[in-house]
């Protein structure tokens, strides 16, 4: 069974929602993250429901909704990822709890909180009444989404698919991270980051969803023909892995700008420097889900029309990408597309 | 690629018992577990009664075989000695295992002073940073156990983990793994305590689901695990059961309420048996969702009355032994079907049942041996998640 990626969408530090190519350099960026660039929001929500949707329901639902308006598609199953899912709301319900010392508190930001907020709300706004699944997995959240829903198409299960995945940077997700010693102390761009390597990363924050399917749909149609997820000491597997795939025309690279991830992406992409590469991190910034845009990059850069990008030139057009992730649990991924 | 998928081991903790004997122990002896918290931490346990295990965290330690200074949240202690039963009653290592998938919603959550301090960027040494998502406990259960190559989490609310048990089948079916470990894990947690506290959806009696008297939920933890092998890797193993029929839908009718048509839950096991390739007749007890809330429990027993309609095989919830175990319940209630298909016998809520109008046919009261063939589990949840599971005896 083949897979494939046809209409998609992406909210990102980038103007990607709008389509906009090539990248500029963002003017998100805030002390010590990367925010996403979010469209006007209008033809998507009314007004009464945008105030009271957190951010990772507006770019969630506009992001799949986007999909579901371009793809004119009847879609039988329903699935995304997210590592944090609605942090924001769920220290919102936190802070009253303690606030109010447990007494009588609005259930709102309890309800919303929840993970499967972006999928189960796409579902209702669409009178979808088919498969609906929210993924979790820390940074592996878009890349088992996907899994599911090609695992949903070998069953037969479904056979059009809105999937996708989406992360927010709220103050709470923000501090945890510092905790961690994930961020990136000096203000820097991601792009300043990767240039002057240190410790931790610029944290970012996006959504992209797409609809896949056994056969291409439409012009951007690129086919999945490669996933798999490694988790602790299995890492060390990527390097064979990719010695085993067919060599690919470029490679998505994970460097962030943190002095050991990057070291440990040197060492494991070494043997293939003769193939192009480019820092997908750089525009999006990090994020457990940055797969997800990653990906909708991927498939814009295997567009026949596009013979270059960020200082890279290709004679004729890209016939396929390696999307090599890595992230800060100790997760890494490879996904190749073709066109 | 394996078209039937078997369970072969199963783990299991809950308020009422360490493990699946235990837990079959009180179900049969109509013995609850709910009562007077002692462990979680909130305020809310002098009002409410829940389904809590009856161990410290020390205690669970021990239990898992842990060091009393290891820094797991509940949830995880939970999940590590349920998962670490089925695999022991499979007779598998953590080697022979392609992947975890299981259902959560707390995950370290459960430590909520903890996580509400380290969430104001505040470093108070719990060291938890990177395990309150939802995540951190499929990766913690593969560390405990072992190495496990893949790591999955579900989060559709209440049905998480019956989702989790239905991707671990369909990733067999698919030909991608030959064995996984599905479950799911939840302790409580002022979080949620708090949480339907705010939605008034929790009882301050023993729940009564179904019945005309019932007046909300009683939240419970736990976890449970099964190990699912495709027929070709089973060779002459023993098999408990069959996971034969699995449907998931969305009611899309509103985040936290079921639809008065009751969509969702009649789609879910219409699925479930279409997959089955079996009709309604074929299936002797349903593992209801009843989670003893008005709403719940009249739009499960409508959907239940459409689906088999003249012909309602007995039905039961299980959740006024073990309480609510929200993650953990589609797991946990797959594990009590799993044992009702074992010992032949139907569990009845063992509570007192006054008439409702909207529900015709009362579920079971008192456990009773019958002949079952096929038995449905059923778990929906908020964002209207619905999920349908039909399990079959023996290998036959």
């Amino acid at each position: 069974m083949k897979y494939y990626l046809n209409h998609s969408s992406c909210i990102s530090p980038q103007s990607s929602f709008e389509g906009k190519f090539p990248y500029e350099p963002s003017t998100n960026q805030t002390t010590h993250h990367i925010l996403a660039s979010e469209p006007d929001y209008k033809p998507f929500f009314p007004m009464n429901l945008l105030r009271r949707m957190g951010k990772i329901s507006r770019m969630g639902l506009a992001t799949g909704l986007k999909v579901i308006e371009d793809s004119k598609t009847d879609f039988d199953a329903i699935i995304s990822g997210s590592a944090y899912g609605s942090n924001e709301e769920s220290f919102k319900f936190l802070d009253q709890i303690y606030k109010y010392d447990e007494g009588p508190m609005t259930p709102t930001n309890f309800t919303q909180s929840t993970t499967n907020v972006v999928s189960s709300q796409l579902g209702l706004m669409t009178k979808n009444y088919c498969y609906n699944s929210t993924n979790s997995q820390k940074a592996h959240s878009f890349e088992n989404s996907l899994l599911e829903a090609m695992i949903l198409l070998d069953n037969r299960q479904a056979s059009h698919i809105l999937v996708g995945a989406v992360d927010e940077i709220s103050e709470y997700t923000f501090n945890l991270f510092g905790l961690l010693n994930w961020v990136r102390k000096d203000q820097v761009t991601p792009q300043e980051a990767l240039g002057n390597p240190g410790t931790g990363f610029v944290p970012g924050e996006g959504s992209a969803f797409f609809h896949l399917s056994t056969q291409p749909e439409s012009e951007c149609s690129v086919e999945v023909a490669y996933l798999k997820t490694f988790v602790g000491i299995d890492q060390e597997n990527v390097l064979k892995e990719i010695k085993q795939l067919e060599e690919p025309d470029l490679i998505l690279t994970p460097r962030n700008g943190d002095l050991e991830n990057d070291k440990a992406v040197n060492h494991l992409i070494a043997p293939f420097e003769d193939i192009p590469q480019i820092d997908f991190k750089q525009f999006f910034g990090d994020s457990p889900t940055v797969a997800a845009p990653a990906t909708w990059l991927a498939q814009q850069l295997l567009n026949p029309a596009m013979t270059g990008f960020q200082g890279i030139q290709w004679e004729r057009p890209l016939t396929s990408i390696l999307i090599f992730n890595k992230f800060a649990t100790g997760q890494s991924s490879l996904l190749l597309l073709k066109k | 690629m394996s078209h039937r998928v078997f369970i072969t081991g199963v783990g299991l903790i809950s308020a009422i018992g360490d493990t699946p004997e235990e837990n079959w122990q009180s179900l049969v002896e109509g013995k609850s577990g709910i009562g007077t918290a002692k462990y979680v931490d909130s305020k809310l346990t002098d009002r409410f009664v829940f389904g809590e295990v009856a161990h410290s965290n020390e205690e669970l330690k021990q239990i898992a075989g842990l060091p009393s200074d290891a820094n797991f949240a509940r949830t995880s202690l939970l999940a590590f000695i349920a998962a670490g039963e089925a695999l022991l009653q499979a007779g598998i290592s953590s080697s022979e295992i392609d992947g975890i998938i299981m259902g959560c919603t707390v995950s370290s959550m459960c430590e909520t002073q903890k996580l509400y301090e380290n969430a104001q960027g505040i470093d108070n040494g719990s060291m938890l940073y990177d395990r309150y998502d939802i995540g951190s406990v499929a990766m913690e259960v593969s560390e405990y156990l072992g190495h496990i190559p893949y790591h999955n989490t579900i989060n559709t609310a209440c049905s998480s983990s019956a989702n989790a048990i239905m991707q671990g089948v369909m990733m067999i079916r698919s030909g991608r793994a030959k064995r996984v470990l599905v479950g799911g894990a939840d302790a409580l947690s002022k979080y949620t305590i708090n949480g339907f506290n705010s939605m008034m959806l929790l009882s301050e009696q023993r729940c009564s689901p179904f019945s005309g008297n019932r007046d909300g939920i009683n939240l419970g933890e736990g976890a449970g695990f099964l190990v699912l092998e495709g027929e070709e890797s089973l060779t002459s193993k023993p098999v408990l059961a069959e996971v034969e029929g699995f449907g998931n839908t969305n009611d899309s009718y509103h985040a936290t309420s079921t639809s008065p048509e009751a969509t969702g839950p009649t789609s879910a096991m219409q699925k479930a048996l279409s997959t089955a390739g079996i009709s309604p007749e074929e299936i002797q007890y349903i593992n209801a969702h009843g989670t003893g809330t008005e709403n719940n429990d009249k739009t499960e027993f409508q959907a239940i009355h459409k689906v088999f309609d003249k012909q309602v095989p007995l039905y039961a919830s299980t959740k006024a032994y073990t309480g609510h175990t929200l993650g953990a319940a589609g797991s946990i209630e797959t594990i009590f079907s799993l044992l009702m298909l074992r010992h032949q016998t139907a569990i009845g809520g063992n509570y007192t049942l006054t008439h409702d109008d909207k529900i015709s046919i009362l579920p079971l009261e008192a456990s009773k041996k019958v002949p079952l063939r096929r038995v449905m589990s059923n778990a929906f949840g908020f964002g209207g998640n619905c999920t349908s599971l039909i399990l079959k005896a023996g290998r036959e």
